[in-house]
């Protein structure tokens, strides 16, 4: 079970003379429970390549990836396909039109699940129950999914996933051009099927105020490379050059407490996640 | 995806890449007619000799040209050997008894096997498939230990000859032309020729702008639109849909997961396509500047005069001899 990979290179053409890597040497191992994990970079540096190797969508040109037990090769065999790999590993993407084309929003929730052999039944009140995680509620069953605003959408193509009954999930970008309401529910989604239904999240994020607040681990990638696979905390207090190199903002929390304290001389302990905790501190000081 | 390239365009400095992309197209249809009036074999190979000639002055790759000929290849060979074994006119030059017994039944299956199993493995796809060829026409000409069912006659009659090679080195002189074209002329340049070619149709009512817009639009969104499906595909796939094995209907009902995202998508872009034109000022018909402009030289004329008389020798040949 689980996400290991060694020593993991892909690149588009690697019979080309001088080709560009877009993974180079990544070595790292993801438990398939619990971990909530957030890769930052550059765009451009494999975020989103990584994330396919991940679930199965490309297959490394060297090196070792081992997923639910599967090692990843070349397909030869029409028959072989990854299809336990996706069930264990379930990915999000940026775009939720690249997902939706059912006539309504049910059927289209229901899609993995029919796919993975589930009868009717079994697959309505999975797809009725992914839909409940996201809290789209029942006048929405029947809607066309190209009715709904980009907010609705992206929470249905992320039921859409959820109905896989994955162990581990990845987001690409899910905050991306996402209104600020929907994106305070995706937060709190994120935290609830880490906390509640011991699931791994991956996310792949710009926004460094989602990474401190949700992530007990960081990836940080540069140009092709892994250079950084610890806490969020280690990252952005005790190894501020990676920040720097890896061209990634400092999170608003870190920057306000460096503030209050050039300004006031109050230190305040660096542990503090989001913004609503350093203001619960501020109270009590 | 990543080498895909549109058209067949190489880049390349030699004059044909000088000329006028309305000399090119126009000399194009001429050199086409003129094969077209060509009567013999001979004169088909003096034809594409000439194309040759051309090619290897300008400099372009005739592997590439040979390339264009690729999806003709079986249906030359249908022609080819239609033609030979239908055409009964003129005398004979070849005859030769073949027998259909059960020692020949067994070599032909086996061989049909054989280059079956083995033809993906084999690079020179077509002389294979001709190998493959010869050695049916030997297992039916000279096995005939056991029972034999039927005996035939297999004849070649010189005009049926002369006929599969005309129109086969037809089909090559033309493609060769063709090639010549696509192969030396940058799809953009060929619209804006095609809009100046089509400007008679303003008297239909026509805009011949808006007709070489929508060629220009649907070329720049043939990668967009692939590399969109790509990216569907996977999505579906990352929910478990095979877009490789499985029953008919589901498989109608994956396609039908690709084809709907891509519709919408694209209805979507063109909207906002339409509006950012809007917005920068675009009307439709409306007369305007452009940052290519064609221009006319020397050279142009000389080729097209060229193509011109090229085309009343061959007609002079037709009429003479």
């Amino acid at each position: 079970m689980g996400i290991s990979l060694e020593k993991v290179s892909y690149s588009y053409n690697p019979k080309k003379k001088g080709t560009i890597y877009a993974l180079k040497d990544v070595s790292l191992n993801i438990d398939s429970k619990d971990d909530f994990i957030s890769i930052i970079g550059e765009t451009g540096s494999g975020k989103s390549t990584l994330c396919s190797i991940f679930n199965a969508l490309k297959v490394p040109t060297s090196g070792i990836a081992i997923i639910n037990d599967i090692r990843l090769k070349k397909q030869r065999k029409r028959k072989e396909n990854y299809n336990s790999i996706r069930k264990h590993v379930g990915l999000v993407f940026q775009f939720s039109d690249y997902q939706l084309f059912e006539e309504t929003v049910l059927k289209d929730v229901m899609f993995a699940p029919l796919n993975f052999g589930k009868s009717i039944d079994e697959a309505t009140e999975i797809a009725k129950h992914a839909l409940s995680l996201v809290h789209i509620d029942e006048s929405y069953y029947e809607k066309s999914p190209f009715q709904l605003s980009g907010g609705e959408k992206k929470l249905v193509s992320i039921a859409g996933i959820l109905a896989m009954e994955p162990d581990i999930l990845i987001f690409d970008e899910p905050t991306a051009g996402i209104d600020p309401e929907t994106k305070r529910k995706l937060i709190k989604l994120f935290k609830e099927l880490n906390e509640v239904y011991h699931k791994t999240i991956i996310i792949i994020v710009h926004d460094m105020n989602i990474a401190y607040d949700c992530a007990k681990r960081v990836l940080v990638l540069k140009d092709s490379e892994l250079i950084f696979d610890s806490t969020p905390y280690d990252l952005f207090v005790n190894h501020k050059e990676i920040v720097d190199i890896a061209h990634i903002d400092n999170p608003d929390v870190l920057r306000i407490i460096d503030n209050i304290y050039e300004k006031t001389g109050i230190k305040i302990d660096k542990h503090i996640n989001n913004l609503n905790m350093l203001v619960e501190v501020l109270a009590n000081e | 995806m990543n080498n895909f390239v549109l058209g067949q365009y190489v880049p390349g400095k030699s004059y044909i890449y000088k000329l006028d992309p309305r000399v090119k197209i126009i000399s194009t249809i001429l050199l086409m007619v003129a094969v077209f009036f060509l009567k013999n074999y001979y004169e088909m190979l003096g034809a594409i000799g000439f194309t040759l000639i051309i090619l290897l002055t300008s400099r372009i790759s005739i592997f590439k040209a040979l390339k264009g000929l690729r999806p003709l290849l079986m249906l030359s060979i249908f022609v080819f050997l239609f033609q030979i074994f239908f055409n009964k006119s003129g005398y004979v030059i070849h005859s030769k008894e073949m027998y259909l017994s059960i020692d020949s039944i067994v070599a032909i299956v086996l061989l049909t096997l054989i280059y079956f199993l083995t033809k993906k493995y084999i690079k020179l796809n077509f002389l294979y498939f001709l190998l493959f060829l010869t050695l049916i026409y030997f297992s039916l000409a000279y096995l005939n230990n056991f029972y034999t069912f039927l005996t035939f006659n297999l004849e070649i009659y010189k005009n049926g000859l002369d006929m599969s090679l005309f129109i086969f080195f037809r089909l090559i002189a033309i493609v060769f032309i063709a090639t010549l074209l696509t192969l030396s002329t940058k799809p953009t340049d060929l619209t804006l020729g095609i809009e100046f070619l089509l400007k008679p149709l303003k008297v239909i009512k026509i805009n011949p702008e808006e007709i070489a817009l929508i060629i220009t639009i649907a070329l720049r969104y043939i990668p967009t639109i692939m590399d969109e499906a790509y990216k569907i595909m996977d999505a579906q796939a990352s929910r478990g849909a095979d877009f490789k094995s499985g029953s008919i209907v589901k498989k109608v009902k994956i396609i039908v997961s690709l084809l709907v995202p891509m519709f919408v998508m694209s209805f979507e872009r063109s909207d906002e396509l339409a509006d950012a034109m809007l917005s920068r000022n675009f009307v439709p018909g409306k007369k305007k500047t452009r940052y290519h402009v064609l221009k006319w030289k020397t050279i142009d004329t000389f080729v097209l005069i060229f193509s011109i008389l090229v085309l009343g020798g061959a007609i002079c040949l037709s009429i003479l001899l």
